[in-house]
């Protein structure tokens, strides 16, 4: 004990004799003008945007807007504490949060602080908020799938290994649970998830740390939180420093699953901060530089090439629509920013259908190039088929009226409509989603009840996990339907038929 | 367009810079009307301090402010101003404040610049370092 006592002491001396005491020299402002989390600040000549600003007790802020002789800077954090004619430090630094492998499994704030009570977090590196996009030079094409689990966004709407895809809809359509479901799916794909929750209600954000935690998911993800009760500045940065955390992994060749929820409360926080700041609003009262802000953010999504480490971040931002209106201001600018959307309604969602996804509104402009030769094949008659089925669907309650092969169209889409319904929280493997999917496409379903698929569907899954191992395996390391395969799941189908039948 | 209090105040400087004695009352009674003219009385506390802040840099004059833990004798002040003329190459103005919390040694501020050489502030260092 006393050795311990001892190595401290000597420890405490050597760093007391080392240290010396110099005068510092600072660049120091004074607060003219203080409200609502942005101050007005004379002096700091020599400040650069994106600074640190270090504010009496060991509050920071961020320069945004230089002007004349004044500089004005949002506050990170309780700007209650801070009056005018306090002295501003400026720090040399532009903003920066740590990043490295010690933020897995964490609840942190936009500056890196640990909301979980699970104690400090030690950074390897720090990361400046703001970094440029990577190079055409430095990326490749989107090539491999990001799978969400999800059996309608894998085989309609597929998603890259670094593509940006919007998850669009009004409120209470399960876009978070979408979101929560694709990274709880990443669980043995190698992917780090970063779930940034910009402007939700506290309680909320603890829903979804406990749903993660539930499926083991937390091990693999970093949640940046920022509440609703937070200052502006914080959802501002928010995004940004997710990002950032995103791109430490990136840099080190590794996939990233990065997930905004949701843009349209960021956009809300930039825009109350630019209007303190009296910068001009345009429409909407954003400022003129709001897609601008926005499609540098996505931007950072990419696939990187084999010299650059080969990492990916792909990223899923959340819009929340109005009343289904998606020619609004910010979601025309994130729809035009990103590669595809999956829309969300809220008539399909009351209808039972989940997830509520419209087919024929929501697309993906790269992800299909990535997807699973296996995938492919189902897919693009389920494609087909839905299109027709919503062409015919206006008919539906003439079904008796109509001819033998307008009918029998009705019941695909019916049926695969069924197929594609999925429970929160499921998702499922790829080999499983195939199988599942050529029996619907390929008529094998058809002669099956609507409302009895879904058993159908589970007994079918625990038939293929006992007697088709094999074919599973196959599937799943070829990402092929062979010939073999085929018939063999063929011979599954109208067996489990038999017994399910019967 | 809004006219900046720095504007303001850097037009009225000149204006009474190279007047007449007698005209001087006069550019001051029409700078008030302007200001009422253009509604701008109510920042009239702005224009002031940037009104002092330039005259005071027309006459080559900087201020400092000094920051110290006990009063000191005249002569310190005087070294300290004459030091820092020196090296400023400008008529310094000093104001000087009293504060026990510094414990010992000064801190200066001119422009926006601010060097700390007080105990408190190497103690805040060491604080810092050794966490």
């Amino acid at each position: 004990m006393s050795d311990t006592k001892n190595h401290i002491i000597e420890a405490l001396k050597k760093q007391i004799s080392a240290f010396q005491a110099e005068v510092t020299v600072e660049k120091v402002g004074t607060i003219v003008e203080l409200g609502d989390g942005v101050a007005k600040i004379t002096g700091l000549s020599n400040a650069m945007a994106l600074e640190m600003l270090e504010f009496p007790n060991k509050i920071f802020g961020v320069v945004l807007n230089l002007e004349e002789d004044l500089v004005g800077a949002v506050i990170l954090g309780d700007y209650t504490e801070i009056k005018e004619g306090d002295l501003v430090k400026s720090t040399g630094r532009v903003l920066e949060v740590p990043v490295g492998d010690d933020l897995i499994g964490r609840v942190i704030d936009p500056l890196g602080r640990p909301k979980d009570g699970k104690g400090v977090i030690k950074a390897e590196k720090f990361y400046p908020v703001e970094r440029i996009a990577p190079r055409v030079i430095e990326r490749e094409p989107v090539n491999s799938p990001l799978q969400t689990g999800i059996k309608a966004i894998d085989a309609i709407i597929p998603v890259g290994r670094g593509q940006r895809e919007l998850i669009i809809g009004d409120r209470q359509t399960g876009k978070t649970a979408l979101a929560i479901d694709a990274i709880i799916n990443q669980k043995d794909e190698n992917v780090i998830c970063v779930y940034v929750a910009i402007g939700q209600k506290e309680s909320s954000i603890a829903k979804t740390v406990a749903k993660l935690e539930e499926f083991n998911a937390m091990a693999h993800t970093i949640v940046v939180a920022c509440s609703a009760s937070e200052s502006a500045s914080l959802a501002y940065i928010a995004p940004f420093a997710g990002c950032s955390m995103a791109e430490y992994f990136k840099d080190q060749g590794r996939d990233v699953l990065i997930v905004y929820d949701d843009l349209s409360k960021h956009a809300a926080a930039y825009r109350q901060i630019s209007l303190l700041l009296r910068r001009p609003p345009g429409r909407e009262a954003f400022p003129g530089d709001i897609f601008y802000l926005h499609s540098r953010l996505l931007e950072r999504a990419c696939k990187m090439n084999k010299e650059q480490g080969g990492g990916s971040i792909t990223a899923l931002p959340i819009i929340e629509t109005q009343a289904g209106d998606i020619s609004a201001y910010i979601p025309t600018n994130v729809i035009s920013i990103t590669d595809g959307q999956i829309y969300l309604e809220s008539d399909l969602f009351y209808q039972g259908i989940r997830p509520a996804l419209n087919v024929g509104l929501s697309v993906s402009r790269v992800g299909s190039a990535a997807q699973a030769k296996a995938m492919k094949k189902v897919a693009g008659k389920l494609r087909l088929d839905l299109a027709q089925f919503r062409e015919l669907a206006a008919f539906m309650q003439f079904a008796s009226d109509l001819d033998k092969s307008t009918q029998a169209q009705i019941n695909r889409g019916l049926r695969l409509t069924e197929i594609l319904k999925q429970q929160q929280y499921c998702p499922m493997a790829v080999e499983h989603q195939v199988a599942i999917l050529y029996a619907a496409v390929n008529g094998f379903l058809d002669d099956i009840e609507v409302n009895k698929m879904k058993d159908f569907e589970n007994g079918f899954h625990e038939y293929l996990d006992g007697q088709g191992k094999n074919l599973l395996k196959s599937v799943k390391k070829t990402k092929e339907i062979t010939e073999q395969s085929e018939t063999e799941l063929k011979d599954m189908i109208s067996d489990y038929k038999k017994i399910f039948q019967s | 367009m809004r006219i900046s209090p720095k504007k303001y105040a850097v037009a009225f400087c000149e204006a009474v810079w190279d007047a007449k004695e007698k005209d001087k009352s006069a550019i001051i009674d029409n700078f008030v009307k302007l200001l009422t003219k253009n509604n701008v009385l109510s920042s009239a506390g702005r224009i002031m301090t940037e009104i002092e802040k330039y005259w005071q840099e027309k006459e080559g004059q900087t201020p400092v402010n000094l920051v110290i833990s006990r009063p000191l004798s005249e002569k310190f002040f005087h070294d300290i101003k004459e030091q820092l003329s020196d090296k400023l190459k400008r008529e310094v103005v000093l104001e000087s404040k009293e504060d026990e919390k510094l414990l010992g040694g000064l801190i200066l501020r001119f422009d926006d610049i601010l060097l700390d050489g007080s105990v408190r502030g190497q103690l805040d260092n060491l604080h810092n370092k050794l966490l």
